[in-house]
């Protein structure tokens, strides 16, 4: 059993390390694979934090040349997902503060208020980006949930059940105390829980 | 049972979605819920929340992933030439500088012969060396900077972006 994980912990190394030596030459092999593999995942990861199925595309694209930018500073040490939804949060916010920058000071205002229930995201004009994905009623019904939870703990709720990212992760993605990235899933928890009752 | 153990089961059934409970803790909630219908409700509420929340399709469109994989590439190749370049030019100018320390003497020489066979006046050999010994770089410089200038206009073109697959809708 030991030697087993023993073994899965040398593989995840060396392919972090192939990772890392791959972007530092930027190699459109490894770029190309990373994509391929990664594409879902920071695209979701996109879509739920900004709810807006445009700029996430936008930010798709920018994350990844920015990833080829800046690939040298990947550190193996670390898990690639974390680093990679770094730069992705990094690149949305610099893109919100670009496109929408009240909407990005009230998401803001809501992370200042993190331990009271705060306002879900300003509506927007364009149709919900969960709305354009729900191709069934469940997912409508996630849609209208979501649609509620302010955009740090729907983040939140994102990196731990869909990037199945540790605590500690999600608090080193989202640059908080690990106590707050705690809180912010205790509490898109409990709003998910109240907001899909409602929606029955 | 008390109000704080509804709490208390309310605490520990969302911390197990953030650790790994104990054995006496997820005994206790076992029995918790085993005995108290509002609580076990509330939890399948959370637990209905979370799994449909958890499998929602969500997936990049296979367009924009294309359009993607064909940017990082470009992007990719531009940065390696750039990256090239930046160290051709560390090295031209490393090189450069070494041949330049290396012919100065000369330089003062042939430009103090040539004032002498002349009859120039005094700062002329000076000027001469100074003149001699800037004028390639500067010409290199001027060129560089003038082919830099035209490239980056013939690239900044909207039709040239497209060209290039940066414009990909």
């Amino acid at each position: 059993m030991t030697a087993a994980l023993q073994c899965a912990s040398v593989l995840m190394e060396t392919e972090r390390a192939t990772i890392a030596l791959g972007l530092r030459r930027r190699d459109p092999e490894v770029l190309e694979a990373l994509i391929e593999r990664y594409q879902h995942r920071v695209f979701r990861y996109l879509l739920y934090f900004t709810r807006d199925r445009a700029l996430a595309e936008d930010t798709f694209q920018e994350t990844w040349l920015r990833v080829v930018e800046r690939g040298a500073q990947y550190n193996p040490r670390f898990a690639f997902e974390a680093w990679l939804l770094t730069v992705a949060r990094n690149v949305a916010i610099d893109q919100m503060r670009r496109r929408r920058p009240m909407a990005l000071a009230e998401t803001a205002a809501q992370d200042a208020a993190e331990d009271e229930s705060g306002p879900a995201d300003p509506p927007t004009a364009d149709p919900s980006p969960f709305d354009l994905a729900a191709e069934n009623e469940q997912a409508r019904r996630v849609a209208a949930a979501l649609a509620g939870i302010p955009a740090y703990y729907r983040e939140a709720l994102t990196l731990r059940f869909h990037e199945d990212l540790s605590l500690q992760e999600i608090a080193e993605v989202t640059r908080v105390p690990l106590s707050t990235a705690k809180s912010r899933v205790r509490r898109g928890l409990d709003l998910l829980s109240r907001l899909w009752q409602e929606t029955r | 049972m008390t109000l704080s153990d509804h709490d208390h089961a309310r605490e520990l059934a969302a911390e197990r979605w953030m650790r790994v409970l104990g054995d006496e803790e997820r005994r206790w909630l076992d029995e918790h819920l085993a005995g108290c219908t509002p609580c076990a409700a509330e939890l399948e509420r959370l637990n209905d929340g979370l799994t449909a929340f958890r499998t929602v399709p969500v997936r990049a469109d296979a367009a924009l992933v294309r359009a993607t994989m064909t940017s990082v590439r470009i992007y990719a190749d531009r940065l390696h030439e750039t990256q090239m370049r930046d160290r051709l030019l560390f090295v031209s100018s490393a090189v450069a500088g070494v041949c330049g320390a290396l012919t100065l003497p000369w330089l003062w020489r042939a430009a103090t012969f040539v004032a002498d066979l002349a009859w120039l006046p005094n700062p002329t050999p000076v000027l001469l060396t100074v003149v001699l010994w800037t004028l390639p770089g500067a010409m290199a410089a001027a060129l560089l900077a003038a082919y830099r200038r035209s490239k980056h206009s013939r690239s900044a073109s909207p039709s040239a972006r497209r060209q290039n697959g940066w414009e990909t809708t």
